[in-house]
C-alpha cells in the first residue's frame, strides 16, 4: 500500500508538468518524506497574438530558468471526457454538470505515459491568481476505453502545440490550440484563434499560499505584452 | 449652466440668511444703546460686538467658500430706475428704503469710472479723433490679418502636438481580450471544439438549466459515433 502510494507520488510529481521536463528531485524526496501531495493549483491565463509571439518568447526566456537553451516545445493531444449520469433526469445544480476528466498524450513523445487530470472549480476568495483543485495521474494507454467503460462520454478534444518553460516552481506554457480534424491525424489541424494562450501555473498545497505572489510578480513582468488575469471560464457562458 | 444657477441660488440664500442675522444683531445693539444711554453696561456691549463680529466672520467664510460662485464675475443691473416710492421695496426693507435711487445707494448706481480709468479713456478718445478714417480702416484690416495669422499658427502647432503624442503612445496591439476569453472558454469548457452533427432537438422545450447538459450529452453521443466511424484506420489508442 505504502509503495503504491509512493509510486503514485513519484509519477505525479514528475508528470505533473507536461512531458519531458527535467525532474525536480528535491520535491519528490520531500514529498515522499512528508507524504504531502500538492493538490492545489494557482493559475493565471492570458493570450498573445501570433504576430507578437516572438517578443513574448524572448521575454519569457529571459525571465525563466535556463535562458541559454532554446525553450522546450511540446505537442499534446488532449481528450476530455465527461462523467455523469446521462440517463438521469437533469436537475439544476453543480452535481448534474458531471466531472470533466482530461486525458493528455504527447504526440511527439509516444513512449511517455498518458496523463489523466482532474481540475476542480475555481475557489472563491481574493487570491492574486485563480486557485483550484488539481490532480494529475499518469496512466497507461488504455485509459480511454477504461473511462468509456465507466460511463464517461467524450466531450471534446483538441491539440495543443507550444513552448514550455519554468521558473522555480512556476510552469509557463505558451501554446496554440487546434481543432482536431475529421481524420484525427496530426496534419489536419485547424487553429482555434489567431493567438497563443499563455498560462502560468504552480502546484502547491493548501497551506502554502505565498507562491501566488511570485506568480503575480512574474505575470506583472509580462505586461503590457500579455495581460494575465484570473478569469473564471464559467463566467464566459455555456459551451 | 443649470448647475451654476443652482449654486448661485444656494449661495445667495445662505448669504441672505447671514446678512439677516447680522442685521438682527445690529438692531439689538442700536436698541440697547438707545435704551440704556450713559448707564450702559460695558460688558454687554462687548458681548453684542463679539456676536456681530462672529456673524461677519461667518459671512466672510461663506463668501470664500469654494462652492460659492465668484460673485465678482457677475453683474447686477438695475431693471428700473424710478424715483417714486416702491411699495414692494418698502415692505421688503421694513419701511426704510422707499426707492432704489441715488440717494440711498450712490456707490452701486454709479456710472462714472474711476479717475485714472477716465483719464485713459479720454486720452484714447482724443487719439481716435485725430486719426483719419482711411488709415483707421487700413489699420483695422492689418490687425485682423495679424490676428488670423497667429490663430493659424496656434492651430497647426496644436494639431502637430496632438498627433505626435498620439503616435508615441500608440503601441502595436499584442494581445486581444476577446481572444483571451475565447481561449479560456475553449480550454475550460471546450467551447468551439464540439462536433455538432445533430441540432439540439429536445432541449428548447426543457427548463432553463438542463439544456446545456442535454446538448452536451446529445453532441457527445453523436461525436463518439462519428469518431469511431472515421477513426477506424488511425486510432491512437489501439496499441
Amino acid at each position: 500500500m505504502n509503495s503504491q502510494f509512493t509510486k503514485v507520488i513519484i509519477y505525479e510529481l514528475t508528470m505533473a508538468l507536461p512531458m519531458s521536463v527535467p525532474h525536480v528531485g528535491e520535491t519528490i524526496e520531500s514529498a515522499i518524506k512528508n507524504q504531502i501531495v500538492p493538490d492545489q493549483e494557482f493559475l493565471l491565463q492570458g493570450s498573445v497574438l501570433d504576430t507578437s509571439l516572438g517578443v513574448v518568447i524572448d521575454r519569457l526566456r529571459g525571465l525563466c530558468d535556463n535562458a541559454d537553451i532554446p525553450p522546450e516545445t511540446f505537442h499534446d493531444h488532449e481528450v476530455v471526457y465527461l462523467l455523469k449520469d446521462f440517463n438521469a433526469p437533469v436537475t439544476p445544480g453543480p452535481a448534474a454538470q458531471g466531472v470533466m476528466l482530461r486525458v493528455r498524450r504527447a504526440v511527439d513523445h509516444p513512449e511517455l505515459p498518458y496523463q489523466l487530470r482532474y481540475v476542480g472549480y475555481p475557489e472563491l476568495g481574493n487570491y492574486p491568481a485563480l486557485l483550484r483543485n488539481c490532480l494529475d495521474v499518469p496512466v497507461s494507454s488504455n485509459v480511454c476505453e477504461f473511462l468509456q467503460e465507466l460511463g464517461a462520454k467524450l466531450d471534446h478534444e483538441f491539440m495543443a502545440k507550444g513552448y514550455i518553460m519554468k521558473k522555480g516552481r512556476i510552469k509557463v506554457t505558451v501554446f496554440k490550440m487546434y481543432k482536431v480534424g475529421a481524420g484525427m491525424s496530426k496534419d489536419n489541424l485547424e487553429p482555434l484563434t489567431m493567438s497563443h494562450m499563455v498560462e502560468l501555473s504552480v502546484l502547491t498545497t493548501k497551506t502554502d499560499m505565498s507562491v501566488a505572489d511570485d506568480l503575480r510578480a512574474l505575470a506583472d513582468q509580462l505586461k503590457p505584452l500579455v495581460q494575465l488575469e484570473r478569469m473564471d471560464y464559467r463566467r464566459l457562458g455555456p459551451p | 449652466m443649470q448647475r451654476e444657477e443652482r449654486a448661485m441660488d444656494a449661495a445667495l440664500d445662505a448669504i441672505l440668511q447671514r446678512v439677516v442675522d447680522i442685521k438682527g444683531s445690529l438692531q439689538e445693539l442700536v436698541v440697547k444703546v438707545e435704551r440704556e444711554g450713559e448707564q450702559a453696561d460695558w460688558p454687554s456691549y462687548l458681548n453684542s460686538f463679539s456676536v456681530i463680529s462672529a456673524q461677519i466672520y461667518t459671512l466672510m467664510k461663506l463668501l470664500k467658500n469654494e462652492k460659492t460662485p465668484i460673485l465678482r464675475n457677475y453683474l447686477t443691473l438695475p431693471l428700473q430706475l424710478n424715483a417714486d416710492p416702491d411699495e414692494k421695496l418698502l415692505v421688503a426693507t421694513e419701511g426704510r428704503v422707499p426707492s432704489f435711487s441715488h440717494d440711498f445707494v450712490p456707490n452701486m448706481l454709479r456710472t462714472k469710472p474711476e479717475p485714472d480709468v477716465e483719464q485713459r479713456h479720454l486720452a484714447l478718445e482724443a487719439k481716435m479723433a485725430q486719426v483719419n478714417a482711411d488709415t483707421a480702416q487700413k489699420q483695422i484690416n492689418v490687425h485682423n490679418k495679424v490676428v488670423k495669422h497667429v490663430m493659424d499658427l496656434v492651430n497647426t502647432a496644436r494639431e502637430e502636438w496632438e498627433t505626435e503624442t498620439a503616435s508615441r503612445t500608440n503601441q502595436p496591439q499584442t494581445c486581444s481580450i476577446n481572444e483571451t476569453q475565447a481561449l479560456i472558454a475553449a480550454l475550460g469548457t471546450g467551447k468551439g471544439f464540439k462536433i455538432r452533427t445533430q441540432p439540439p432537438g429536445p432541449s428548447p422545450t426543457m427548463t432553463q438549466q438542463p439544456p446545456p447538459q442535454i446538448n452536451t450529452a446529445n453532441k457527445a453521443v453523436s461525436a463518439v459515433k462519428t469518431n469511431i466511424k472515421a477513426a477506424t484506420a488511425i486510432h491512437p489508442y489501439s496499441r
